[in-house]
């Protein structure tokens, strides 16, 4: 017997479709335009030529352009002031500029927003290259970000970044630095110093992966009030797995 | 002891005239109204149809259940065996779509705790990794939500949240996006800037407004 279903029917199953459409956005959708178009319409004309004039600077040398566009396009968003939103441009640049110094000429972009973000919590460059040396090759946008998002949790910028470096030595991927991240703040949102929880989530990390327990410690736990090994990295450099 | 026949005189009173008469008037064929039967009928077939009984109410009645009617009546449906099967896996592919956003809008993770995180990652054809950030807030008594960050230009009206349905006052949209950091924030009802409780609140504060980090793991162009 032939026959169709009628309208009503189709409408349902049409609507049934609709709601089970993935809510999904294209992302980046101006990294196309130039920055100057892009800033286009959003900040008055003194403001753009200035952000402009940092953004073209920065290029010159190599730097990307779409950390600066985005910082300006975020201060215009939240109706910052123009000089507000040119120093805010300015000084990431010198940020991104003095993290490319410390992860070297192949750094990507991700690498260098990060880098950029741990230098402005307080890493010294230093311990940015030397997360460069103990991963060549590889991505260092999440262990620099883990890095921040410690520093920004609390945790003492010296501390984050010994803490990333042992995990980073012990060959932890980055889920299991974030991981890592994630126990940290169940921990100081249970009420522990946050360096202290550094440390100690960080050797429980390392001991699970595999390092000696006797290898001493590389932490710098300014802390000041736990048990565990703290000598200086520089003086014992931690040997790997 | 008594025989049957005294039972019966005793019954029909036959012992006692005062009870003989009371008997005799129960035996008495009742005359019946020859209408009765028309007046019955009329009101048991007026309860099934009701125009015929209550003209006015039923008729009411039925207004009012009218836009119900088509919906609670049984129909009959003639399809073809073709757009039969057609259905059935369309439907089959509605089934497992929805059980793979609700396992999303169920357990919003990155690697495994509740709150914005990334849900899936997909290579594209060159080298990078394409990652699904799926962003989710609670705001049960927001008319809207959405989120802005260096992934939209900070664009207030370029992403937004839809609500979770079966979970009142949650939020959320995914959103594709290569490795990097990123900072962003939620956006209320259009005015209130909000960080995500959920994720790590970013070092730089240029502008006063609180925000959050996700990043995207993977290696870069």
């Amino acid at each position: 017997m032939r026959g169709l279903v009628t309208g009503p029917a189709l409408a349902v199953v049409a609507a049934v479709l609709l709601l089970h459409a993935p809510a999904r956005l294209p992302a980046q959708q101006g990294q196309g335009a130039t920055p100057d178009a892009r800033l286009s319409g959003r900040l008055d004309a003194r403001t753009r030529a200035a952000v402009v004039h940092v953004i073209d600077s920065a290029a010159a040398v190599g730097l990307p352009a779409e950390p600066l566009v985005d910082k300006a396009l975020e201060g215009a968003s939240k109706r910052a002031a123009g000089e507000r939103i040119v120093a805010a441009v300015r000084r990431l640049a010198g940020e991104l500029g003095a993290a490319r110094l410390a992860l070297g000429q192949r750094a990507s972009e991700g690498e260098l927003v990060a880098g950029a973000s741990a230098l402005h919590g307080g890493v010294r460059p230093d311990a940015i290259s030397r997360l460069r040396g103990e991963r060549p090759g590889q991505s260092l946008t999440v262990p620099l970000a883990v890095l921040s998002e410690l520093i920004a949790r609390g945790v003492s910028p010296d501390t984050a970044a010994s803490t990333v470096l042992a995990l980073t030595e012990v060959r932890a991927t980055d889920e299991q630095l974030v991981a890592f991240r994630r126990e940290v703040e169940r921990d100081i949102g249970t009420g522990a110093p946050p360096s202290a929880a550094a440390v100690g989530r960080s050797l429980a990390t390392a001991e699970a992966l595999g390092a000696p327990a006797n290898s001493g410690g590389s932490f710098v736990d300014d802390s000041r009030n736990l048990t565990t090994r703290e000598t200086d990295r520089t003086k014992q450099p931690r040997k790997r797995p | 002891m008594r025989d049957e026949r005294d039972l019966r005189d005793e019954i029909d009173g036959e012992g006692d005239p005062l009870i003989g008469s009371v008997v005799r008037e129960l035996r008495r064929p009742v005359r019946m109204d020859p209408a009765l039967d028309a007046r019955v009928m009329a009101a048991i077939l007026g309860d099934a149809k009701g125009p015929a009984a209550e003209p006015a109410r039923v008729a009411a009645h039925t207004v009012r259940r009218g836009p119900w009617r088509w919906l609670l009546e049984p129909k009959t449906v003639r399809i073809s065996p073709l757009l039969g099967l057609a259905m059935a896996a369309g439907l089959a592919a509605i089934m497992v779509l929805g059980a793979r956003r609700g396992g999303s809008d169920a357990t919003p993770t990155e690697f495994g705790a509740p709150g914005t995180g990334i849900v899936s990652q997909v290579a594209n054809p060159g080298t990078t990794l394409q990652s699904y950030v799926h962003f989710v807030f609670v705001a049960p008594s927001a008319r809207r939500v959405s989120v802005v960050g260096d992934f939209n230009d900070w664009k207030v009206n370029e992403t937004p949240l839809r609500p979770v349905q079966n979970q009142h006052g949650v939020w959320s949209v995914s959103v594709p996006l290569p490795p990097g950091r990123y900072t962003y924030t939620f956006v209320v009802d259009g005015n209130t800037w909000v960080a995500d409780p959920s994720a790590p609140p970013a070092l730089e504060d240029d502008f006063g407004t609180p925000k959050s980090v996700v990043t995207v793991g993977g290696s870069h162009t």
